[in-house]
């Protein structure tokens, strides 16, 4: 009789979930779905904990995964694998070499290199904008290249590529997938992707992903050429990124 | 309560049970529950920021700085509902509302002075405007007195980016943005992180991110290339000649002389070079005090400056004694170099001598100005015309001046 009640009880239970959930479940983020809902996270497997915690330290668990990484078609996309989570997720970290160049002058081109990073989940992906204007003396600024231009020596110019590079010198990397190309998906955008080509243009889109991706690393490849009539003084470059991810 | 029970029980076989009180407790629970019924999920959400580097950084004005920054709000509408004020919440915690919300530290939305830029599809109710008062600094409120849906995508711009806006985390790294609508400007106003204030609508979380701005400094050294040639130079200076001019013609043997019948003419040529950013000034400074030519030194000045010294251009009347110049447009090279108006109005026959303007003449320390540019020029060449002419009662002699051209540029 008990073990009767108890199940009907359940029955019940499920039943009034599914009859009223905006009611039961309005103030939390649902698991699964279904015409009203949707699944963030669902466990398939041998084993696993979302949030394993001792007095002091937490952690995520798996055992007996079969499929990880992401999945997208036209409309919809899916992380699979059991350290996903439910929380939207940007990681963007960019590395400061505080380089100085020196002397600029009208007989050598000069290069420079800095990284970044760009990781983001439950995304529609990302992209990164540079914000800051070019080089800057004083009121002027150093002019950017607007298309895609190999380095011309005597030439003022300053532009920047994500790619790896053989001249003016070999410099600068390709992007790199961590842990690889099935789980990580950006991309240096047009302009900024052609060996030897440099470009500036403030509010340029200079990386991409189109969805929730793993860890891509970027080198800036920075190019400056002077002429004689460059203006003299010294020229700072606050090399100013911005990631945009979309949810 | 014991009656209701107590009817749940008949229903299924007319004494207490296990389901009957399980489903009577799940109703009163859901019934007592708050009434945050977020409609739906507010998608293709995003924030913009024009600038990523962190508060309180060594960049303390500007891109870079963290401060005054554009946050650019863009989402999809979820449930198509009348919507009279959007809430954003930042947090450094947690996108997800129903965790606790902990303030980024040093962001500031500064909703007293933030304005709002260009707004779309606000749908009929027309565009929003800041809450300026109540809310905590890591809240913006955005209200409108007449409630409607919005179209998608809403794009709303907050700050202007330069002279206000917000203020970003000082530290680096993510943070993150919890989106809220609401029916009426009221109740965005009532909004509260941890309960439920009523006439909710929709809710996003985002992701954003500061970041460390990458510097790179360099310097360009300041030069100035300037030269004066018999010859008109080449690139770079190059071919250059002494420029010893000898005004006169031939009259009946080989050396020349300068008498009533001609206005002589001879011509020297100046070319710069340089990256001065406000450009560069060409002088002219007359070795004889008189600002003419002398057979002495200056100590006597049998042929004068032209138009008895004046500043401005004039026709040279042969016969007249006197001595002036003229100065061409620059031609070549990259940049401009633009006449003094004293010595140029685009005749060719008309010469200057300034040596009256107080404090900046041909005899003064510094001499005249016959020339200068704006800003960075290279190998620009000038054409000076020398113009001279006797009268009938000019002593005879050997009649000379040195002039010094001075090119100074403003780095």
């Amino acid at each position: 009789m008990l073990r009767k009640q108890i199940a009907l009880a359940v029955i019940l239970v499920g039943a009034l979930l599914v009859v009223a959930p905006a009611i039961v479940f309005a103030n939390t983020v649902p698991q699964a779905s279904s015409s009203n809902y949707r699944v963030n996270e669902i466990f398939f497997g041998s084993g696993g904990n979302l949030r394993a915690c001792s007095s002091t330290y937490c952690s995520k668990q798996a055992a007996g995964e079969t499929a990880v990484g992401n999945t997208t078609s036209t409309s919809y996309q899916s992380n699979a694998g059991f350290n996903t989570d439910r929380q939207p997720w940007l990681q963007f970290t960019v590395t400061n070499p505080g380089t100085n160049l020196g002397t600029l002058t009208s007989t050598a081109a000069k290069t420079a290199t800095a990284t970044f990073t760009v990781k983001t989940y439950l995304s529609n992906g990302y992209t990164v904008v540079q914000t800051s204007p070019g080089p800057t003396n004083s009121s002027y600024i150093m002019l950017g290249l607007t298309t895609p231009t190999i380095s011309s020596v005597g030439t003022e110019q300053f532009g920047i590529n994500l790619v790896a590079n053989t001249a003016p010198v070999t410099f600068g990397a390709n992007p790199s997938q961590a842990p690889d190309a099935s789980f990580s998906f950006g991309q240096a955008a047009a302009g900024y992707d052609t060996p030897n080509y440099f470009k500036y243009v403030t509010g340029d889109t200079i990386a991409y992903s189109n969805k929730s991706s793993g860890e891509t690393d970027y080198t800036i490849s920075y190019l400056f050429n002077v002429s004689n009539a460059t203006p003299g003084g010294q020229y700072t470059l606050h090399h100013v990124l911005v990631a945009t991810s979309t949810f | 309560m014991k009656k209701y029970i107590g009817h749940i029980q008949r229903i299924f076989d007319g004494t207490p049970s296990l389901p009957a009180v399980v489903m009577v407790l799940s109703l009163l629970i859901s019934t007592a529950m708050p009434a945050t019924v977020w409609a739906a999920q507010l998608n293709g959400r995003s924030i913009t920021m024009s600038d990523s580097g962190p508060s309180a950084g060594t960049i303390t004005t500007g891109v870079g700085s963290g401060t005054n920054v554009a946050y650019q709000l863009k989402f999809s509408v979820g449930n198509n509902g009348a919507v009279g004020g959007i809430v954003v919440d930042f947090c450094a915690n947690s996108p997800l509302y129903f965790d606790t919300c902990t303030a980024p530290t040093g962001f500031n939305a500064n909703s007293a002075t933030t304005t709002l830029g260009t707004q779309s599809g606000v749908g009929a109710g027309g565009n929003f405007g800041v809450y300026t008062t109540g809310p905590v600094a890591n809240r913006i409120v955005l209200t409108r007195a007449s409630a409607s849906s919005l179209t998608s995508p809403l794009i709303i711009e907050m700050g202007n980016g330069t002279s206000n806006g917000f203020t970003n985390p000082s530290t680096v790294g993510t943070f993150y943005a919890r989106v809220y609508t609401y029916t009426s400007a009221a109740q965005a106003q009532a909004h509260n992180q941890t309960a439920a204030t009523g006439g909710e609508q929709d809710f996003g979380g985002i992701a954003l991110s500061t970041a460390m701005v990458i510097t790179i400094t360099a310097r360009v050294q300041e030069s100035l290339i300037f030269c004066v040639s018999g010859a008109a130079p080449a690139a770079n200076c190059g071919g250059v000649t002494t420029p010893a001019i000898t005004l006169g013609h031939t009259a009946g043997g080989t050396a020349k002389i300068i008498d009533s019948s001609n206005v002589d003419t001879g011509l020297a040529y100046t070319q710069v070079s340089t990256n001065a950013l406000s450009g560069v000034v060409i002088r002219m400074h007359n070795s004889n005090a008189c600002g003419g030519l002398s057979v002495d030194g200056g100590t006597t000045c049998d042929i004068p400056p032209v138009n008895a010294g004046g500043a401005t251009p004039f026709a040279m009347t042969a016969g007249t004694a006197g001595f002036g110049m003229n100065i061409s447009l620059g031609t070549s090279g990259t940049g401009t170099i633009t006449p003094d108006g004293n010595y140029y109005d685009g005749n060719v026959a008309h010469f200057a001598m300034d040596s009256t303007t107080s404090g900046s003449n041909v005899t003064t320390t510094f001499g005249d100005n016959i020339a200068s540019s704006t800003g960075p020029v290279s190998n620009v060449n000038n054409t000076l015309t020398f113009g001279a002419t006797a009268s009938n009662s000019t002593p005879a002699g050997l009649y000379s001046a040195n002039l010094a051209l001075i090119a100074t540029g403003t780095f």
